[in-house]
């Protein structure tokens, strides 16, 4: 078969010709055929177009057939005439006749899909109206002419145009079982197509992202030991600084004047002071790739704020304010990170003390008390989360310049300062509050802050009652 | 791709109607189905959804026999327009012989028609056929519309580009067949000239093209239209 | 008084090192490499080491690796004197014998007080 294609077109689910059998669901159509050969009383056989053989329903002509074909002589005639309607094709609108030698008669049509014959119909036996009379075969002496007189005579006697019309009504049935059978088939070609193709492209995608996030992850690695190296880099040259400044202060070189002495101070502040900020950059960076890592031990978090109070007092009374501590309960121990939660009071209380006036105060308050739920942080709806939860409320009150309600939000916003100073003025980078509220809601908890203009500002740090699990 | 099969004398033309979602093309095949010849085209196969969208593709098949005795099949699709549908219409497009592009003339849908005509250059690269190569006829539909790109735009953007350009209204049957008729030229006479279908079948484009239009109100005198080659 | 021997390839700390310590009464070697860490042990016994991790050549895991290997080294402390304080270098320098990690920069005060509670302890 010489054909002109492209390699497309073999794999083309649209292209592909289907056989009769194929586009047929076998059993419920033999169960049609059979309904119709029980309703006229003619049998008839269906083919494909390679001449197999799909459906055979036998009808009243069967037994004089049968009886027929019992004779040898029957036989040979019999199978002579089978062969020769096989090979029997009808063209369109033009059935074909085969008359037996039995007296009785066949009509074969085509079955046309597409505007093709995709099979046939072999129709009958039958026994023509005009020739119900004829005289039977001579077919040897075996042969019982009245028996096979009396078979014929069962055999469903018709007229032509009946015979067409009948015909022409059992291939339109046909026809139409083709097409439904056919659009079904194309149907479930198209959806495992279709899902096959979405299949592979979806595999492609993911594979690209699995790309994406290997690389993603390489570069994470590849930050993580950056930020490894800039510290050693940062770090190791202020050692030096740090340690000759002191070296000196401590008259290992000799002895100082005040005025060295006063530079020398300077210089050491300096150097801390850039300690500081490389270690919150340092943090920051952690927290912001997700490396920090929480030691939870359980703590009191009443002496970790007499710690960080502790530590600020000498700032404090350079900057002439008073720290106060205003505790009046005790509080359970819960579960917690001391160091990073130190690390957030030392933060507030050093704001409090550096955004304030002479003369001015900064009250400490640590509590237990009574605040809305932080179901948000609980990923729970509101319906279930309890209305209200007791929590550690450790409170850092100013008596200074307070923040206007606007910028209220944005104070926690990573470099970012209230009246727009450069960091210098005040000794921050503007990360502390960034790194102060990640650190107390990586504990669960929850910073809040109250301010007006003139009247200070109070920070507190809610942290979840947690005991040892 | 064209399927001819010498031995058993057949030749089997696919044309596939290509455009973004709801611009028409399941109506043009609806109405050339009501205005051709029942005896050569067969029933209009429409697999879609509950609400009318084309799932997976419609197709209506028409065929004919020529005076020497060749069976020509011209099947036309639909490839369906919603977005999601990216892959079938990948595999609707599969040899394809000739493509019509139907355009929603709307102005506001401009760029839907834009993404789906890129869309068509990607799929049929996918499938080894050029966009420059093959038969492709243009459809604005919908010129019964409110805002829609004015008959002064559509010309210039026919004399400029080299696409044989159509308006329709399919809803009403109003410029399907001279569609259809476009199409079936041009990809007569590109496969003629690839292939030489005059003297294999023994017929000529304007027989070819009456066999199945045959009394559909159209000239059937072979329109000045160039072949695809010609036209760069 | 102890003998203390100290490793890092930065001389200006090396020296800073060396001032603090001696003035504490303890007697001082130092080298600024890990080729010269392991010929200095196998000359002599020592009852801390202060090891830099980033040099050339061998880097102070190793040194503390090897001279722990060794059997005048063995029960040697080691003290980690370095920037580096990323977990990984931690977890790394504990298994290659270190007892203690001493954060850069660091004052006089926090050297001494860790450097005697290693001696005494």
């Amino acid at each position: 078969m010489s054909r002109v294609t492209s390699p497309a077109e073999d794999t083309s689910v649209l292209q592909r010709r289907f056989s009769l059998g194929e586009l047929l669901d076998l059993d419920s159509f033999r169960d049609v055929c059979e309904s119709f050969a029980d309703l006229f009383q003619i049998g008839f056989k269906i083919f494909d177009a390679s001449r197999e053989m799909l459906v055979d329903m036998k009808g009243s002509g069967n037994e004089f057939c049968a009886y027929i074909f019992s004779q040898p002589q029957g036989k040979i005639q019999c199978t002579r005439g089978v062969g020769i309607i096989r090979e029997l094709e009808a063209a369109v609108g033009q059935p074909v006749y085969h008359d037996c030698f039995s007296g009785l008669r066949y009509l074969i049509a085509p079955l046309i899909h597409e505007g093709e014959s995709i099979g046939k119909i072999v129709f009958g036996p039958y026994l023509p109206a005009e020739s119900a009379d004829s005289p039977l075969p001579a077919l040897g002496e075996k042969f019982k002419a009245d028996i096979a007189s009396r078979l014929r005579g069962k055999a469903r006697r018709v007229q032509e145009d009946v015979v067409r019309k009948v015909v022409r009504h059992l291939v339109q049935t046909i026809e139409v079982m083709l097409y439904v059978g056919y659009k079904n088939a194309l149907t479930s070609r198209m959806h495992v197509e279709s899902v096959s193709a979405s299949y592979s492209e979806l595999q492609s995608k993911n594979r690209a992202l699995q790309d994406s996030y290997e690389r993603l992850k390489e570069l994470d690695r590849l930050k993580s030991n950056f930020l490894a190296t800039v510290s050693h880099e940062l770090r190791t040259p202020l050692t030096s600084v740090i340690g000759y400044s002191e070296m000196l202060l401590e008259g290992l070189a000799g002895p100082m004047s005040d005025e060295q002495t006063e530079y020398l101070h300077t210089i050491m502040e300096k150097g801390d002071q850039l300690l500081g900020i490389i270690t919150s950059i340092l943090d920051f960076s952690k927290i912001e790739m997700g490396n920090l890592r929480l030691n939870r031990t359980m703590v009191n978090m009443i002496e970790i704020a007499r710690s960080a109070v502790t530590t600020l007092m000498p700032i404090a009374r350079k900057a002439n304010v008073k720290i106060e501590f205003a505790n009046v309960q005790d509080i359970p121990s819960i579960l917690a990170d001391g160091d990073k939660i130190r690390q957030v009071l030392v933060n507030l209380v050093g704001n409090a003390v550096k955004f304030n006036h002479q003369d001015g105060t900064v009250t400490v308050k640590v509590e237990v008390c009574s605040r809305p739920s932080l179901a948000a942080q609980e990923n729970l709806p509101a319906a279930l989360a309890r209305p209200e939860q007791e929590l550690v409320c450790i409170s850092v009150t100013d008596s200074g310049l307070g923040i206007p309600a606007d910028k209220l939000e944005r104070i926690f916003d990573s470099f970012y300062q209230v009246d727009g100073s450069s960091t210098r003025e005040h000794g921050g980078t503007g990360l502390g509050l960034a790194i102060t509220r990640s650190l107390v809601e990586a504990h669960g908890g929850k910073i809040d802050v109250q301010s007006g203009i003139d009247q200070g500002s109070t920070f507190t740090v809610l942290l979840p009652i947690v005991g040892e699990s | 791709m064209v399927q001819i099969n010498l031995e058993q004398r057949e030749i089997t033309i696919k044309i596939v109607y290509y455009g973004p979602a709801l611009s028409g093309k399941t109506t043009n095949l609806q109405a050339a189905h009501k205005i051709l010849d029942p005896n050569i085209r067969g029933r209009l196969m429409v697999l879609d959804t509950s609400d009318d969208r084309t799932l997976f593709f419609d197709l209506m098949p028409v065929y004919f026999k020529t005076s020497s005795g060749f069976t020509v099949k011209v099947k036309l699709f639909t490839a369906p327009g919603q977005v999601m549908h990216n892959s079938t219409r990948r595999i609707v497009l599969q040899g394809a012989d000739g493509v019509v592009f139907v355009a929603d003339s709307q102005k506001s849908l401009s760029q839907a028609n834009n993404e789906s005509w890129r869309g068509m250059a990607s799929n049929l690269k996918v499938n080894g056929i050029d966009i420059n190569e093959v038969p492709l006829v243009i459809q604005f539909n919908k010129r019964d519309l409110p805002e829609i790109r004015p008959d002064s735009e559509i010309a210039e953007v026919a004399d400029k580009g080299k696409e044989p350009v159509f308006k329709a209204v399919a809803i009403r049957g109003e410029g399907v067949m001279e569609t259809l008729d476009g199409i079936l030229r041009l990809t007569w006479k590109t496969m003629n000239a690839r292939f030489g279908l005059e003297e294999k079948l023994q017929i000529q484009e304007d027989a070819f093209i009456k066999h199945i239009l045959k009394d559909s109100g159209l000239p059937t005198a072979s329109r000045n239209l160039q072949s695809r080659g010609d036209l760069r | 008084m102890a003998r203390i021997l100290i490793v890092d390839d930065d001389t200006d700390i090396l020296m800073l090192e060396e001032k603090v310590l001696t003035r504490e009464g303890h007697e001082v070697q130092t080298v600024t490499s890990g080729e010269g860490a392991l010929a200095a042990i196998k000359g002599r016994e020592f009852d801390l080491i202060l090891l830099d991790i980033m040099m050339p050549g061998i880097d102070g895991f190793e040194v503390s690796r090897l001279v722990k290997n060794e059997a005048q080294g063995k029960s040697t402390p080691v003290i980690f004197v370095t920037a580096r304080d990323d977990s990984d270098s931690m977890r790394e320098g504990f298994r290659s014998g270190g007892t203690v990690f001493l954060s850069k920069p660091f004052t006089a005060n926090q050297l001494v007080r860790v450097v005697n509670s290693i001696i005494r302890g």
